[in-house]
């Protein structure tokens, strides 16, 4: 059992259930660890290489005579020129594994067209670089879906290259502040080694030399912040850091500039290295690929297939198949879905049936039915093979566009860090002690009250807060991804701890999102699966891959005339039989049924439910003990409060027929601190909620809405997450009382006189150096945690 | 003490050298990909515009 409490006094103690075991069998294909139990892949990229493996598979791809349509497509959007080159951007899953970096840096070598791939592993970009006369984007596109890398292309404008470039910047100043810093450092030890005369003040003028860059060029972020800052009236750690910087050179400009030796370009340049250093690691900590999602991004492929009605100038008006993007789909199109595309407009059913899968709105992967002439609502997934649509709505005015559309960033208020404060509260200190020094003590002159007035702001200057903070976060950040959990906002540590409520969507998110075998009459042998699994074999129905899923894959049967019957199953005929797998008439609300007939003649019934997720149980019993628990579900009522019931939550805190909207409204009405979702429907629950998961499986979208991201289906490892935040927020407190202590004692020292600019000098790395060793030695239980972790 | 007027110049230019290739790395994207390279070189990579020769 593991404890932990609460800072304020106020303890509570929360029980961890299980102490989590590590040994899970690892991935067939490159040994590293499955992310869902029991499964025999880490990632879909290993099942796919695994499964296709074969001596074709390193054979290089011509590259094509002509330009397909669908290439010219792309380059009119997405094509950037640079010289005689062209690239092309794409945002593709981040890659878990080895074998995936493998496969990935072959696409090179397979692909002759291909000049030059490049992986920006912090966004997940793939660069593509063709020259400008032979370019063939799609061919490479496609390979990455059969990669099972879930590819989309990215319009390489302003802000990619913005996002890039700072990135780019960070890196730089960084490393060239680093570079200032230890020169200055290396022509600062003579100096206290008691070097004197000329090349006293040779050296001097090579500190300040290095010191100018650091001065004009890296500490420019930081006045911006600061200024910032103080026009929006708020608090930020930067504020009191630039204040003491900037008091601190202008102290040391003038020193060397009169002949004084007061120098502090070694310390101050240090602290600025230390300062890009932890937060450069805090930023590279967290997750970064994913942006908040466009509308274009819910659809895998940028272009459709439409006919479009030309009335022109003849009398008979004909249908014109065009390719168009989204955002040229006119009303009265017809746009011809193709299986497993997601739908940009809405539109009505021209065909004569087709089964659609509407998890956008309820959060169901089940699809449903929809005959001829039924309105079909933009988001919606086409789950057959075909339909035709006609356009009644054209995209920007759908309900989903609406949805995609609140998800804007809101004006939100900053938050303000507790290093903030603080260090807002240590330069009020320095300002005030000064100011009673220069009152109270006047007869010491003023070149020695300016030194002494110096001395306080070097050594109270909250520098040394304002890296541990990020630091501790980082280390914390590091350790959630070991855990299970990727991070994305560092600030939710804070917010962690404040946990009471907590809700949950209900299908994918408590529920696997798979269906498994309920109950079965007779007794199933493997004759039978065998049969099942051959006539489904056709089908990409879920019910036909949970069924895969379930029985693992078996020599199968040939069947003949093998058919999908739109809505109610498969039929085919077998060793001269004729067999029919279909939805059972009888309505049950938790529950799947299929009948299998035999030559028209039942002779087996199969029952499907949703599987709870894995560890629900345990986790569960923890969450109760110390939480108040919630559904919110987009799930019809009845069987949301089925589940309810069999996991014990009370009746009143569980919510169904919840539309997006709805379930915002919900949230809005009971408050929670924690959501877990994983659908597009829980897209705006997951921006409103103040810490936000997004379960193993969600969909891109409300990942990129969500705070943290879970990497295993385990949620009874989220107890181990909370217990971090806990332990970070004991470490954070530990540096704050260090350096609290430190800068006062020395503060008070140096408005008695005690402190010699050149020793003020020396203890600022040394607080540095004390607050790196505390926020690294960390707490036991962090120790425990990384252990457990590593072993 | 005379060593000092070659030993300093000397220090300069080593920083400003280590300090210009950085600056160059980091403006040519010597950091963008630092995955791939590694495994590209290990495959039975051809030069761009080469021909397949029969075998």
């Amino acid at each position: 059992m593991n404890h932990f409490g609460i800072f304020d006094g106020t303890s509570i103690e929360l029980q961890i259930c299980r102490v989590k075991e590590f040994s899970i069998p690892l991935c067939q294909f490159c040994e590293a660890q499955p992310a869902l139990p029991g499964d025999i892949y880490c990632c879909a990229g290993c099942r796919v290489l695994d499964q296709n493996h074969t001596d074709e598979s390193d054979t290089r791809i011509a590259t094509p005579t002509e330009k397909s349509e669908e290439d010219v497509m792309i380059y009119s959007s997405f094509a950037k020129k640079i010289g005689n080159n062209i690239e092309f951007k794409c945002r593709v899953d981040p890659l878990a594994c080895e074998a995936c970096l493998q496969s990935l840096a072959a696409i090179n070598d397979r692909f002759p067209a291909l000049i030059n791939l490049k992986w920006d592993r912090e966004r997940s970009l793939l660069s593509l670089i063709f020259t400008k006369d032979n370019y063939f984007p799609s061919l490479i596109f496609n390979h990455l879906k059969d990669l099972s890398l879930n590819p989309q292309w990215v319009k390489i404008n302003e802000d990619t290259e913005k996002s890039y470039n700072s990135q780019q910047k960070k890196l730089l100043r960084l490393g060239l502040t680093g570079a200032f810093a230890g020169n200055i450092m290396l022509f600062a030890v003579p100096v206290y080694g008691g070097l004197s005369g000329e090349w006293l003040r040779i050296f001097e003028w090579i500190q300040f030399a290095f010191f100018l860059p650091v001065f004009f060029w890296s500490a420019v972020p930081f006045y911006r912040t600061a200024f910032v800052s103080l026009k929006l009236k708020t608090l930020n750690v930067d504020i009191p850091l630039t204040f003491a910087f900037i008091v601190g050179s202008i102290f040391s400009f003038y020193q060397i500039f009169t002949g004084g030796h007061a120098l502090y370009f070694d310390s101050l340049s240090g602290f600025f290295f230390l300062i890009l250093s932890s937060r450069y690691l805090l930023e590279s900590s967290i997750e970064k690929y994913l942006i908040r999602p466009q509308f274009s991004d819910f659809f895998e492929k940028s272009f459709f297939n439409i006919l479009r009605i030309d009335t022109g100038s003849h009398a008979n008006s004909s249908e014109i198949p065009i390719l168009a993007s989204w955002q040229d789909i006119q009303i009265n199109d017809i746009i011809i879905a193709k299986r497993n595309e997601r739908l940009p407009v809405d539109g009505i059913l021209i065909d004569r049936g087709a089964e659609f899968e509407t998890a956008w709105m309820n959060g169901e992967s089940h699809p449903v039915l929809r005959l001829r002439g039924s309105e079909i609502s933009a988001g919606s997934r086409l789950v057959s093979n075909q339909a035709k649509i006609q356009v009644t709505k054209t995209a920007k005015d759908t309900e989903f566009a609406k949805l995609i559309e609140q998800l804007e960033p809101s004006s939100e208020k900053l938050r303000v860090t507790t290093e903030a404060k603080i260090g807002t509260g240590l330069v009020i200190f320095c300002f005030l002690s000064a100011a009673l020094l220069f009152i109270f003590a006047p007869q010491l002159g003023a070149t020695e009250l300016l030194k002494r007035s110096i001395a306080i702001f070097i050594v109270a200057c909250p520098c040394a807060i304002s890296f541990a903070a990020p630091l501790s976060r980082a280390r914390a950040n590091h350790l959630a991804r070991k855990i299970g959990f990727w991070v994305r906002d560092p600030e939710i540590w804070s917010r962690l701890q404040n946990i009471k409520k907590i809700a949950f969507d209900k299908t994918g998110t408590l529920t696997s999102g798979q269906l498994k075998l309920a109950h079965h009459s007779p007794l199933i042998d493997d004759h039978w699966k065998k049969i099942i699994l051959s006539l489904e074999n056709i089908s990409q129905h879920p019910i036909a891959e949970s069924l895969r899923k379930t029985w693992g894959e078996m020599s199968l049967f040939e069947v003949k005339n093998a058919q999908e019957i739109l809505g109610l199953g498969v039929q085919g005929e077998i060793s001269g039989n004729n067999y029919r797998i279909q939805k059972s008439t009888a309505i049950d609300s938790t529950h799947i049924s299929l009948e299998l007939y035999q030559n028209d003649e039942k002779v087996l019934e199969l029952s499907l439910t949703e599987e709870a997720r894995h560890s629900l149980t345990s986790a569960l019993e923890f969450f109760k003990k110390n939480f108040e628990l919630f559904i919110i579900s987009g799930d019809r009522q009845k069987k949301v409060q089925q589940f309810a019931q069999q996991h014990n939550f009370i009746a009143q805190n569980v919510f169904g027929d919840l539309n997006p909207q709805k379930k915002l409204e919900t949230l809005k009405k009971i408050e929670p601190d924690l959501y877990f979702g994983d659908g597009t429907n829980d897209l705006l629950a997951l921006k409103y909620a103040p810490v936000s998961v997004a379960a193993l499986g969600a969909c891109r979208e409300a990942q990129s809405s969500s705070d943290i991201l879970m990497l295993k289906a385990d949620i009874d490892l989220v107890p181990e997450l909370i217990e971090l935040s806990f332990e970070i927020k004991k470490i954070n407190r530990r540096n704050f009382i260090l350096a609290l202590t430190y800068n006062l004692a020395s503060a008070i020292a140096a408005i008695m006189g005690l402190v010699h600019p050149l020793v003020a000098a020396l203890l600022m790395p040394i607080a540095s150096l004390t607050l790196l060793g505390s926020t690294f030695m960390a707490t036991s239980k962090v120790r425990e945690i990384e252990k457990r972790i590593t072993t | 003490m005379n060593i000092m007027f070659l030993l300093i110049p000397i220090a300069l230019l080593l920083a400003g050298s280590f300090m210009a290739a950085f600056y160059w790395a980091s403006k040519n994207g010597q950091w963008d990909d630092l995955d791939l390279p590694q495994y590209k070189m290990l495959l039975d990579h051809k030069q761009k515009g080469e021909k397949n020769e029969p075998q």
